[in-house]
């Protein structure tokens, strides 16, 4: 290929990105990855390079089976094509009223990893130090066995809270929110957590206190998120980590002629599609949704009588604002954006018939991550954009309690987990205080995917057992005393993920995994029999994980409803909640005039204490003073910033037990905190702003990184900056650059435009340094484990200050 | 009749579904392409990313037809498809160093020219139009008779971009952007 095509559309030509991509193929194999892999895998050469055809022919399906996507929080319905006992395609579900036929490109590759050669296939046991990849194979049932003993050797010598489980990204509900909890409640340890708090439990957690209930209430439908005639995009980069449902609303916001502006320090796909690109200061946004807010209140641009009859608090909040003068004035020096803009996206969102506004991780992964989210409720709330078709504030999270928990009485109390985020275990598997943490399971990649790389390589080796459950030989891997090989999804049986749309879908096993792998049912149940768990994790639930799902997951309120039979009625396959009953109707706008809030036992149209949507109530400033905040948005953001801004100073470390967090219920432990106005000495080598974040839609997290399709389109780790920063640091377009503070150091290849803040530097998030290909430490190698909101338990991983230098 | 692609600028994200969906269908393997997307990253201020997919024009007078000594290109009469005919396809490459729109790959292993035929054997099988077309999530490209598509585009006041720098009279059509009145960031708003 050339570039000529791009000349003769009269485009400019930019040595970018791309450039490398045409080149072609790039196969490159680490020493250490090589190494462990031949060690691990029975590997078939050449398998890779003809993925979709057997002896160089293309096999034609002789059945097509429709169910959930598994990869991302799109959650698409696909049709799965079948030849034997083979996957041979996978591609959309025309007749799906969301989706209609639409699927993005890891959907369709994910054929990729059912049909790797480098997935996992035995049991392994370590036999080197760890970090260095020496493995046996070694039998299923001995391994577990020997799990087993050492486990109970660890909870014989300290407590059973020593035993912490991750359940990563690629694990599904039925592990991470069924069994996996099983097993930790029967157990006996609080110390198991998914992906959530690194993600987006701040967006949880707001709801949770403004509307009573986690997801958002709106469908991705064209009567309901289609039909706003105003868009605004903050922190959330729909188009690149949710293709299918951009797809949708770009659509409708062209077909309707509405507006849409996005709020992002860079210039992401979501932004280069947008009527307006606001480049805002990181970690700022909550300044952006005060000064808006202090706009409405101060020319009546409130929509007063839906605030007289739903919302508790907004007149407090009023008064607050003005107390505290967050003036469009304030919000301009703070976030960096025109004070005129600051007031004209204000009335602009006063004036619209029917707003929307997406909010995303750049809300969610600051250490302000709730009360942005609540900022920006309030802000929604108070121009009346709520609770009603094409109006309302959307934040993907875990969404509905679909949860399996123990009989009563039948599992050990617990206490309370040490920290919400599993990042906060880091200490205290190091140090043993505030008590000590020695056995940790993983069914993710925490060696990528958690911030406080360095530390928890310290924490690794001083554990007296890891477990590492997963597809791919990811860096985690090494660290590993045993590795178990696990299916996925369409090799087990699953439901998608969470997602902005409240749909379940379901997948019915049609394949076998590979070798001896085993879904992680079967991990736990095999695991739990040695523990005398069989009552609860029943032996039949190894190969009827629908049994699994209609019996232990949807026991909560607004769940019941959503059974399996239900989502194999509907030709998508798949049910959006919450559906109180089995029969009950599904809703597409929720919190609706007349409507009573699905599951319900109090009957109430919105499902908080007051009935109302909760700005601040006397209720909730009690349930703030643990944590030493208010329900009342009191700007701060991250102590990394090149300006003095209000930050948090923690009043315990993570080596302190802390308090409990309401927010929580009071399940998990956090640290209270004060928010100070005191400047920070700053080192200068530290001049630039780090934003992390998703990579383009053709990856998503650690296991994309092992489809060679989706490292033939993004390569290598990448560092988007700006001419301007780059020209004085002598760094051009394609050069390798390092970018390092005192955390870590890590390298990236220049991709110098302008569609990124002057003084920020972008790095996707997932690399891996022991992926097959293009092999790169991760951006949490840079960022600090310790900086978390104390509310949400989420870490910063968007203002970081860094040194850029050509490599 | 003269099928085409028509895909809108607009419409478009870059996400390379369409990609995914074109090996997936004609089981290309790594290297080799149908289609592609480039992201043309802004390099002034203001400026936007444009994503366009690169992908065979369906020109009326394919200079990749011309340039073929083994005759193994033809257009069809009756759908305007640009086919390589795979038996006569001697490998010799000459019709990827003519097309100016880099959209014809080499399958080094077959020793085979491969391009995009729209889909000729979904088309054939009535499964519907391209593999692109049916997965574009952005919904930005779509499949048809190109007077159609391009009196469709009319209908909804967009502009089809001119790109047919070379003389070959391509079929594709691409969609011009919306036009907007403020797309600098900030730029409409004074500190007045």
């Amino acid at each position: 290929m050339n570039n000529r095509h791009q000349k003769s559309l009269g485009n400019p030509v930019q040595g970018t990105y791309a450039v490398r991509q045409q080149r072609g193929v790039f196969h490159r194999i680490s020493d250490g990855a090589g190494r462990l892999t031949k060690a691990l895998l029975f590997r078939q050469p050449g398998a890779e390079q003809y993925p979709y055809t057997e002896a160089g022919k293309h096999p034609r399906p002789d059945r097509t089976v429709v169910g959930a996507c598994p990869i991302c929080f799109n959650s698409c319905p696909v049709t799965y094509h079948l030849a034997k006992d083979r996957l041979t395609a996978i591609t959309g579900v025309e007749s799906d009223p969301v989706t209609k036929g639409r699927l993005c490109p890891k959907g369709q590759f994910q054929i990729q990893m059912y049909n790797s050669p480098d997935r996992l296939t035995q049991p392994l046991k370590r036999v080197g130090k760890r970090g260095e990849g020496r493995f046996e194979p070694i039998d299923w049932d001995i391994a577990l066995d020997e799990v087993a003993e050492r486990l109970k050797a660890i909870r014989d010598r300290y407590d059973a809270r020593a035993l912490a489980i991750y359940t990563g990204t690629r694990s599904s509900w039925l592990n991470k929110a069924g069994a996996a909890a099983l097993f930790a409640e029967l157990y006996g340890t609080p110390n198991q957590e998914g992906t959530a708090p690194l993600c987006a439990s701040a967006a949880a957690r707001a709801f949770s206190i403004t509307q009573g209930s986690s997801p958002g209430g709106n469908s991705f439908t064209e009567t309901d998120l289609g039909s706003a005639d105003y868009y605004l995009f903050v922190g959330d980069n729909m188009a690149e980590t949710r293709p299918v449902y951009f797809g949708l609303i770009h659509d409708c916001r062209i077909t309707n002629g509405a507006r849409m502006v996005t709020v992002d320090p860079r210039q992401s796909a979501t932004a280069a599609k947008a009527d307006e690109w606001i480049e805002i200061r990181p970690g700022t946004d909550m300044a952006l949704a005060l000064g808006m807010m202090f706009h409405l209140q101060d020319r009546n641009l409130m929509d007063i009588p839906f605030l007289e009859k739903h919302v508790a608090g907004w007149e407090r909040l009023c008064e607050f604002l003005r107390e505290k003068c967050y003036t469009p004035k304030w919000a301009a020096a703070v976030t960096d954006i025109r004070e005129t803009t600051i007031c004209r996206l204000a009335e602009e969102l006063s004036n619209a018939k029917r707003a929307v506004v997406f909010g995303g991780k750049g809300l969610n992964q600051h250490t302000s991550g709730f009360q942005a989210n609540r900022a920006f409720h309030m802000l929604c709330l108070l121009a009346g954009h709520w609770a009603r078709p094409g109006a309302g504030f959307m934040n993907l999270n875990r969404g509905m309690p679909l949860h399996a928990h123990a009989p009563k009485g039948r599992a050990p109390i617990r206490g309370p987990a040490l920290r919400k985020s599993p990042t906060g275990w880091i200490d205290a598997m190091i140090s043993g205080r505030p008590y000590p943490i020695k056995a940790f399971i993983s069914t993710g990649n925490p060696l990528s995917t958690w911030p406080g790389q360095a530390k928890l390589r310290e924490a690794m080796n001083e554990l007296d057992l890891v477990v590492y459950m997963e597809l791919f030989p990811h860096a985690t891997s090494y660290y590993a005393d045993y590795i178990f090989p696990t299916t996925s999804a369409l090799e087990a049986g699953d439901v998608n993920r969470s997602n902005d749309d409240r749909r379940v879908g379901w997948i019915e096993k049609c394949i076998d995994g590979p070798g001896e792998a085993r879904s992680d049912l079967h991990f736990w149940v095999e695991l739990g029999k040695r523990f005398g768990f069989e009552d609860v994790l029943k032996d039949e639930y190894k190969l009827d994980p629908a049994r699994f799902w209609d019996e232990e997951m949807i026991r909560a309120a607004g769940t019941r409803g959503l059974t399996t039979e239900r989502m194999q009625a509907n030709p998508s396959r798949w049910i959006r909640g919450p559906v109180a009953e089995p029969g009950a109707p599904e809703v597409e706008t929720l919190f609706q005039d007349g409507s009573v809030f699905p599951g319900d036992p109090k009957g109430r149209q919105i499902p908080t204490e007051t009935g109302k949507f909760e700005i601040w109530t006397d209720a909730l400033e009690q349930k703030f003073l643990p944590y030493g905040l208010s329900p009342l948005p009191e700007f701060y953001s991250d102590p990394d910033q090149l300006t003095d801004l209000p930050y948090l100073k923690y009043l315990a470390s993570d080596e302190e037990e802390g308090v409990p967090s309401p927010a929580w219920g009071g399940n998990a432990l956090t640290r209270p905190v004060r928010i100070v106005n005191e400047p920070i000495q700053r080192s200068p080598l530290y001049d630039t702003e780090l934003v992390s974040g998703r990579p383009p839609a053709p990856h998503f997290h650690s296991w994309t990184h092992w489809f060679w399709q989706a490292q033939e389109m993004w390569p290598e780790q990448f560092v988007m900056i700006h001419p301007r920063k780059a020209e004085p640091l002598g760094i051009r377009d394609r050069d390798r650059v390092i970018i390092e503070n005192q955390h870590g150091s890590i390298e990236a290849v220049a991709w110098v435009h302008t569609g990124i803040r002057e003084s920020s530097v972008f790095v996707p998030i997932g690399w891996d340094e022991r992926q097959k290909r293009d092999p790169a430490a991760s951006v949490n190698w840079l960022i600090d484990h310790h900086l978390r909101d104390p509310i949400s338990d989420q870490t910063n991983m968007k203002s970081i200050l860094v040194s850029v230098r050509k490599a | 009749m003269q099928l085409a692609l028509s895909i809108d600028l607009e419409r478009c994200t870059g996400c390379r579904a369409c990609e995914a969906a074109c090996k997936l269908e004609n089981r290309l393997t790594e290297g080799i392409f149908r289609n592609r997307v480039y992201w043309i990253a802004p390099k002034y201020e203001g400026e936007r990313f444009e994503f366009v997919v690169s992908v065979c024009q369906q020109c009326s007078r394919p200079a990749c037809l011309r340039v073929c000594g083994a005759a193994a290109i033809s257009k069809c009469a009756d759908t305007g498809v640009v086919e390589i005919d795979d038996d006569r396809c001697t490998g010799c490459q000459e019709c990827v160093q003519a097309c100016p729109y880099g959209a014809i790959s080499f399958d080094h292993r077959r020793h085979k020219a491969e391009k995009c035929d729209l889909c000729a054997d979904r088309r054939a099988s009535n499964r519907g139009g391209p593999a692109c077309a049916a997965a574009c999530p952005g919904r930005a490209i779509k499949f048809g008779n190109v007077a159609a598509l391009a009196s469709e585009a009319r209908a909804e006041d967009r502009e089809i971009r001119r790109i047919d720098h070379f003389g070959l009279a391509p079929s594709i059509l691409y969609i011009e952007h919306l036009r907007r009145t403020d797309r600098l960031s900030n730029s409409i708003d004074s500190d007045e």
